[in-house]
């Protein structure tokens, strides 16, 4: 699943971002591969609001669809 | 001084040099960097990036300006550490001499996150320092540490490996933070970013910009800065001891004439253009600091993917109902050339500023409100399908929105204050060198009997395509000079409501006004203004036309 499916208050890991200038941008701002986020808030088609330690990120629908995220179902501490 | 956006570097920055503060636009680039000076050594507050790929001009900037760095500050968000360690790692790397200052540290305690920062300085081999640039805490600590700072460990990394990069940033946050809790939307934020409820806020604030720019000061304001301080007080004098000292000629055309360098260039810039260069900044300083332009972009984020640009193209879009000129100077803040260009081409193009739109409200609603509302539906048609045009032709790529959303705040006033002046100065010291030789060549364009060829030259194009009277060249050109002196000057030519709507649509699609022009030539090159002019004049004559072909 991508980004753009993810449901407002539920967590998730970030599995793949196929867009090398999307990963980078993702990197820098603490959410790239291997993260957990938290959708915080989605509209239809974007942009989601995503969580990630501490901060909040805008991620707008055809970036969203770049990045594959799968359900997180333990929590990690 | 190098870190993310919205970290408080700004702050830190005022807070360090308190005066001596410089605002210039880099040459070659679009950004304005901040010099100062502090304990008697200067100091530059580099542009907010979140890192050092050289993906954008900021971070290009960035790059060219530590490379002539002594010493670096870091400065990062004690809130959102993990994100920072990023850039900080990437500075690190570069083997100069660095001091990492943990800002916010008050907003960290009242968050309650633990921070080992002592565990920090050792595992980035750098000082670290605690403070608040809001309290002002740190600050001394700070300068001390600078003092006395020598190379830092280098930290071994291979260059542009994000995904490792990013791996030991988590690596050192876990090993020095306590778990943080989900970040969570405040009312506040929801109330903002959902569709109905955020609309309503938007329409709000842009109405009031609207008022507060294109009514407030491009009215009461500047009647008095212009109309009373520079017409009435100053002009009349040096006018009149001019005319005597000078002989009668080209000269006195030069300097006080109709377009004279003081008459128009001084009176102009100074008059007109400083209080609205002023409040567009404040305004903006306002937007920026609070934190609501990015909600904003969020809310509108999927109304202009079809034009090319991302929800951060509302900003401005709306400026330019005020002023086109200032509208184009902020499209700085998109992020690829890209979306400026295109941005720019639909703001000389299709957008009135407010000195237009009063005018044509007036004519246009004279003549009944159905052609008030053709006029707009019109103009957004032909906004519309420029913008899918352009991006459908221009390589490239645009960017999607990929923001980050900063915690709501209260603006400072001290820091809006200054911010804006310094940026307004920097902004005059540009723009009147231009006006003044606009100025020059438009007297001497009078003088020399052009604008009477041109208007005999035109004559085939007003008088059989446009189906309008000869001497409606003279209202387009002084439209080129100021938008509402051209659209004034059409009610005192006699049309019929078919013509008038005619001249009003082509005047607004016309080319822009002579400051938009010299701003869009500064921002994006002489190529880029002469493409827009030329691009503006085509449209312009052709809706023109094929309106007077039908109506």
């Amino acid at each position: 699943m991508n980004l753009l499916a993810a449901f407002p208050g539920k967590r998730y890991i970030v599995l793949k971002i196929k867009d090398s200038k999307v990963r980078q941008q993702a990197n820098s701002l603490g959410i790239g591969e291997g993260e957990d986020v938290y959708c915080v808030a989605r509209q239809k088609g974007g942009p989601v609001i995503i969580g990630s330690g501490g901060q909040l990120v805008a991620v707008g629908g055809e970036v969203a669809r770049s990045i594959q995220i799968a359900p997180l179902r333990t929590k990690r501490k | 001084m190098a870190g993310n956006p919205n970290v408080g570097k700004s702050l830190v920055f005022t807070n360090l040099t308190k005066r001596y503060v410089e605002v210039s636009n880099y040459p070659g680039t679009t950004v304005d960097i901040s010099r100062g000076l502090w304990q008697g050594n200067p100091v530059t507050d580099t542009p907010g990036v979140y890192a050092l790929n050289g993906s954008n001009d900021e971070e290009r900037l960035t790059e060219a300006l530590l490379s002539d760095a002594d010493v670096i500050i870091n400065v990062v968000d004690g809130t959102s550490l993990r994100r920072d360690l990023y850039l900080t790692l990437q500075l690190s790397a570069r083997g100069v001499p660095m001091v990492v200052l943990v800002n916010m540290m008050d907003e960290v305690r009242r968050q309650q996150l633990q921070l080992d920062l002592a565990r920090l300085e050792t595992l980035l081999g750098v000082p670290v320092v605690a403070g608040a640039a809001a309290t002002g805490e740190g600050m001394a600590e700070l300068g001390q540490v600078v003092k006395t700072i020598g190379p830092g460990k280098r930290q071994r990394l291979r260059d542009q490996d994000g995904d490792m990069l990013r791996r030991r940033a988590n690596e050192i946050y876990q090993a020095i933070a306590a778990f943080q809790g989900k970040p969570q939307l405040s009312p506040l934020d929801k109330w903002l970013t959902r569709p109905l409820s955020g609309l309503f806020t938007a329409a709000l604030v842009m109405a009031f910009i609207w008022w507060a720019v294109g009514r407030l000061v491009a009215g009461e304001v500047v009647d008095f800065t212009e109309g009373v301080v520079f017409k009435r007080w100053l002009l009349p004098p040096l006018v009149t001891i001019l005319q005597k000292v000078l002989p009668q000629g080209l000269l006195q055309h030069v300097l006080v004439g109709e377009f004279g360098i003081f008459t128009m260039a001084v009176a102009y810039g100074i008059g007109l253009l400083l209080p609205l260069v002023f409040s567009f900044y404040l305004l903006l300083s306002l937007l920026e600091d609070s934190g609501y332009l990015p909600r904003l972009a969020v809310l509108l984020d999927n109304t202009f993917r079809p034009l090319g640009l991302n929800g951060k193209a509302v900003i401005p879009l709306i400026l330019g109902f005020g002023c086109v000129t200032m509208a184009v100077i902020s499209t700085r803040m998109l992020t690829t050339k890209r979306e400026r260009i295109i941005l720019a081409f639909l703001l000389g193009l299709a957008v009135p500023c407010s000195a237009q739109t009063g005018v044509i409200a007036m004519m246009l609603a004279t003549m009944g409100y159905g052609w008030l509302v053709l006029y707009g539906l019109l103009l957004m048609v032909i906004f519309v399908m420029a913008g899918v045009i352009l991006n459908k032709t221009m390589p490239g790529r645009s960017d999607g929105l990929f923001l980050e959303l900063p915690r709501l705040r209260l603006p400072r006033p001290r820091n809006i204050l200054s911010k804006s002046w310094a940026k307004s100065k920097a902004f005059l010291k540009d723009a009147l060198p231009l006006f003044v030789l606009s100025a020059c060549l438009i007297t001497l364009l009078d003088y020399w009997g052009g604008l009477a060829a041109m208007e005999k030259l035109a004559a085939p194009v007003t008088e059989a395509w446009l189906k309008l009277p000869a001497t409606v060249v003279r209202a387009f050109i002084m439209g080129l000079i100021r938008r509402d002196f051209g659209a004034a000057g059409l009610l005192t030519i006699n049309l019929s409501a078919g013509q008038r709507f005619v001249a009003l649509m082509t005047m607004t699609l016309f080319v822009p006004c002579i400051a938009s022009v010299l701003v869009i030539i500064k921002e994006h090159g002489l190529l880029m203004g002469i493409a827009v002019t030329l691009t503006s004049l085509a449209v312009a004559l052709l809706a023109g036309g094929l309106l007077a072909a039908i109506i």
